[in-house]
């Protein structure tokens, strides 16, 4: 049995007839159109890659400047101005000049730089294949 | 406006999430499972089974249903950001009703038409109307908008508590826990409530139909 306080009166018999108001027919396709109507929400899928991208840049930039450091305080810098300067140079003597450049050329850090490049690429294209959000608003 | 990518072909199934749900399964606890797995015919089933309470919550709440529509909008699609952060041992009703809550008190706030008080549970005024209603009033043909009329009168910390027993009918354990309070208060807030329920009727019964 209910306790007293809990007993129906009239004011809750009057409200017992409040009657349910029909859903607009529009809310369920905005809900959706919100929501599922998008492949994705933009901050759970974007926030990874962008951050990838952001990781890969910083690094190619500092590969880069490395990369560019060494080359300066060695004679590798010279090496690679010649080769470009004069491109007879690799079809004349090209044992020569791959030794000269397995020498000179710093491998790791060229490898670093492209594995940075190709993360760039990579994230950046997720990034850049996202549509843009929809906005929330009405039909 | 243009329906989603895929409405047409998720409502079918929808609908069978909401048939088979009728015969026993799946729970609301399933459809959150599905729906955060991205099954976008469990989120629409979570609509369908929840969209009709919390607007009618919003309505009661706000008085107009331009807002109350987008109140709900708003609140599903906080539901669906939330997918993965949820409890899913915890019913999501609470949380529904609680997001549609705070974002009303926005709107109301935004409009600042009432002023805005919590009520004090432990004050002292007690509101001592327990004067029956007149008969005649349950036979007014313009009984949906005195009732309506009524609870638009009523400061939102009242409001809230009325629309969620008389529109979403939740009982006082559910309304203690949206509200965010003890049921005891929710019980006090309520009967308070009532008394200036019972006021407004009586003024609006003496008006001419």
């Amino acid at each position: 049995m209910l306790p007293a306080a809990d007993m129906p009166d009239d004011v809750d018999r009057l409200f017992a007839r409040l009657e349910t108001a029909p859903v607009p027919a529009e809310l369920t396709a905005r809900v959706l159109g919100s929501t599922v109507g998008q492949p994705r929400l933009l901050s759970t899928i974007v926030w990874p890659w962008l951050l990838a991208t952001v990781g890969g840049l910083i690094g190619l930039a500092g590969a880069g400047y490395l990369l560019g450091a060494q080359l300066a305080s060695s004679p590798g810098l010279d090496l690679v101005e010649a080769l470009l300067d004069d491109g007879t140079l690799v079809a004349s003597a090209p044992g020569d000049v791959l030794a000269a450049l397995a020498g000179e050329v710093p491998w790791s850090l060229l490898l670093v730089g492209a594995a940075c490049l190709v993360l760039v690429l990579w994230a950046g294209g997720h990034v850049l294949a996202q549509p843009a959000p929809l906005r929330t608003q009405r039909g | 406006m243009a329906l989603p990518r895929g409405f047409l072909g998720v409502r079918g199934h929808a609908l069978e999430w909401a048939h088979a749900d009728s015969a026993g399964a799946p729970t609301e606890q399933r459809l959150m499972l599905a729906a955060r797995q991205g099954d976008p015919s469990a989120f629409e089933a979570l609509v369908f089974r929840f969209q009709t309470p919390i607007y009618n919550f919003c309505l009661r709440m706000l008085g107009q249903a331009e807002d109350a529509a987008d109140v709900a909008q708003e609140t599903f699609v906080q539901l669906y950001q939330h997918l993965h952060r949820l409890n899913l041992d915890e019913p999501v009703a609470p949380w529904l009703y609680r997001v549609a809550r705070n974002r009303c008190l926005d709107v109301l706030r935004r409009r600042r038409t009432v002023p805005f008080e919590p009520p004090d549970e432990a004050g002292g005024t007690e509101l001592a109307d327990q004067q029956p209603l007149p008969d005649e009033l349950a036979e007014r043909a313009d009984l949906q908008h005195l009732l309506l009329r009524a609870i638009a009168t009523l400061p939102p910390a009242y409001a809230e508590v009325v629309s969620l027993r008389y529109a979403a009918d939740r009982s006082f354990a559910e309304i203690a826990s949206i509200l965010n309070c003890d049921e005891g208060a929710a019980r006090v807030r309520f009967h308070r409530a009532k008394a200036l329920l019972r006021e407004a009727l009586r003024a609006a019964s003496a008006e001419p139909a």
